[in-house]
Parts: C-alpha cells; structure tokens; sequence
C-alpha cells in the first residue's frame, strides 16, 4: 500500500503586505485580550475601513466589540450613506456619538482646531458613559509629525491626556497596558503603514470606499475630515489603480487638505495632547 | 524605496544604519540633514522647519525634522522617539 502524496500549493513567501495584516491582526487580538470594555473608531475613511476590515479578519467574520462614529454632524452625505449600508453588510455593532457645539471648545484654539476639537469632546464622553478601557484608532506615523511618536498602545491618563514625554518603550512586541482610574489605551493598529500600503491593500482585498476619493471633474479628497474644513486636491486619479500610480510619485503632504493642521506650528500637538487622534 | 517595497529575500539582506552619539552631539541634526540630502522630504517641509528655526532665533535647525512637539523644539533636545519612512533609490549593480 502506498501513501498518496497530498498535492499542495507552492506556499508563497509573505510580502510586505502579508507582514503588515499579519501584524495588524496580532495587535488587534493582544487588545481584545488585554482591554475590556473595548471599541473601535470608525471615522469612515480609508484607514478605518481597512482596520474594520481587519479587525473581521482577525475574529473570523465577526467584530466582536462595538464600532464607534463619533459624528460631529459635518461629514458629507456619501460617508453617512455608507455609514448606514456597511454598518448592515458587516454586522456592526455600532455605536454613534455626538459632538457639543464649537461654543462650548476652547476658545483660545485656531478656528479649524477648535472645531475638530469637538470630536475630542463627543469621544471623551463616549469613553467615560461606556468606562472604555481600549479605544481603537487607525492613526498611521507617516501622517502627521506627532503621530510619528505614537505608540501601538498607547496610554491616556486622567482627563485623557497624552503625556508624550513619559511613553512607555515597545521592543519585541511587548505593550505596556498600565491601569489606574479614569485611564484607557489607545490602541494603534495602522501605526506602521504608510498610505501607499493602505491603497495596495485595499485594491488587494477589494475593500469598499465612499467614491469621494476618486477624482470627478478634476479634483478628489485624499483625506476625508469635516465638510467644512477638508478640502480636495487636483487629481485625475478615478481609479484604485491611478490613485496608487499617483501616490508613487507624490510629494505633496496627505493632509495638506485638512485646515486644522496648518493653522499654528503647535495646532495639531495641542488637540493631541487633548485627546484628539 | 524602503525596504518594506523589497522581497523578502532582499529585506533580510537590508543593512540597518545606526547613529551612536553623546547627548547633544547632533544625532537627529544629522539625520535630519540626511533626509533633507537625500530628497525625502515632502513639499512644505523644509519651509515649515526654517519658518520654526527663524521663530527661534536660528537659522536651520534640521533636527526639526524628527523633534516635532514644542518641547523639543523650544529646547533644542529630543524627548521622544520618531519613526519616519526613509525612501532610498533601488541600487543596481
């Protein structure tokens, strides 16, 4: 009697995209593990589908925390649209919040930052009516020279402070996942992608977007914040594929659209230090 | 292209770089230079850190490039690490 030989594929090697989803879907498990009540944010963009994505992959099939749209009442239509058919196609538990009027924020912020500063305030209620200890957000370091000194896990102290001269060290792998009162952890999935990775990711999986990020008549939004304080770019790119071969050879800065950022050299720092994402 | 773009087979074979200094010897002033010298700076960026340096009195502080929050910059010290994506062109032989 012989043993039939199994016929198996050539096991491919991973790729860089392989390394980062295979990442991706430690850190997101390492927090359901660690950090209870959990949730995820969804802002509807990009970068968020892509960790909802994810976070199905890495709980086969199922989110099994609630998705939170903290909605500051200023998104365009296409992304509540999407909102509502994607939060049924994926089985989402979703939780939705709202934001305090601009009148209510710090008036001594720069327009444009006071204003996304209401999103600080809608999560920081979100976080203390649910006493979340974990809060999942798909910031990425190649965005914005703060989140550059982001870490994975990420931890916010009374008043959700982000006190970035006493963050903890992560080698190997290893995430600090301190606990005190009126403390939670950021957790930070996309750290270590770039944009371009998101893009090629998303066409390898065919993930669905809002279409406000292809170009129509010229111009396309690289990165989708409030209505009134995001602008779009000049851009032919209507497909996956244009968009990608745009970004190739882009220098241009991903959020030179959103106006909080460029308001004051320190804008960005003080709403992060706040709180914000 | 960083090393992420490579195959496998090559990103292993990728040599890391490491820059040992005292503190204060300019490790990120020289890091910063690097990416500034090797065009890996996006547009605007350049304008923004002479913009901070001349706010300061200084002419150009490229440790800027890394030291992003105030502190650092008011200091002129890093308190924080950064990681920046570092593009370097395909080396044929």
């Amino acid at each position: 009697m012989s043993l039939a030989s199994p016929t198996l594929a050539t096991p491919r090697a991973m790729d860089d995209l392989d390394q980062l989803e295979a990442q991706s879907i430690f850190v997101l498990r390492e927090a359901y593990r660690k950090l209870r009540p959990l949730s995820l944010l969804w802002s509807l963009g990009k970068d968020s589908n892509v960790m909802v994505w994810l976070a199905r992959k890495a709980f086969m099939g199922r989110v099994p925390f609630p998705v939170m749209h903290v909605d500051t009442g200023k998104k365009f239509p296409e992304m509540y649209a999407f909102r509502e058919e994607y939060a049924k196609k994926w089985n989402l538990d979703l939780m939705l919040g709202d934001c305090p009027p601009v009148e209510e924020i710090d008036p001594s912020l720069p327009p444009a930052a006071r204003s996304a500063a209401r999103k600080t305030a809608g999560l920081a209620s979100l976080i203390e009516k649910h006493k979340l200890r974990g809060v999942i957000a798909g910031i990425r370091r190649d965005e914005q020279a703060t989140r550059a000194k982001e870490r994975v896990f990420s931890p916010r102290g009374a008043g959700h402070r982000w006190d970035v001269r006493n963050q903890p060290p992560e080698f190997w792998d290893q995430y600090a996942t301190p606990y005190e009162d009126g403390m939670h952890i950021r957790v930070h999935p996309l750290l270590s992608w770039r944009e371009i990775d998101i893009w090629r990711y998303i066409e390898r999986e065919n993930i669905p977007l809002v279409d406000l990020y292809f170009a129509k008549n010229g111009k396309r939004y690289r990165s989708l914040g409030d209505q009134d304080i995001t602008s779009p770019i000049d851009s032919n790119a209507s497909t996956l594929a244009e968009v990608i071969a745009e970004l190739e050879n882009s220098k241009t800065s991903e959020r030179a659209g959103r106006a909080m950022d460029h308001e004051s050299e320190d804008a960005f720092e003080r709403l992060r230090v706040a709180g914000y994402l | 292209m960083t090393t992420n773009d490579l195959p496998a087979s090559l990103r292993a074979a990728a040599t890391p770089i490491v820059i040992v200094g005292h503190v204060d010897h300019g490790k990120s002033t020289l890091i910063g230079r690097l990416l500034y010298d090797t065009d890996s700076l996006q547009d605007g960026k350049l304008a923004q850190i002479v913009e901070s340096s001349r706010k300061r009195g200084l002419t150009v502080e490229w440790s800027f490039l890394l030291d992003s929050l105030q502190i650092e910059r008011d200091q002129g010290v890093t308190v924080d690490s950064t990681r920046i994506p570092f593009h370097l062109a395909a080396v044929s032989s």
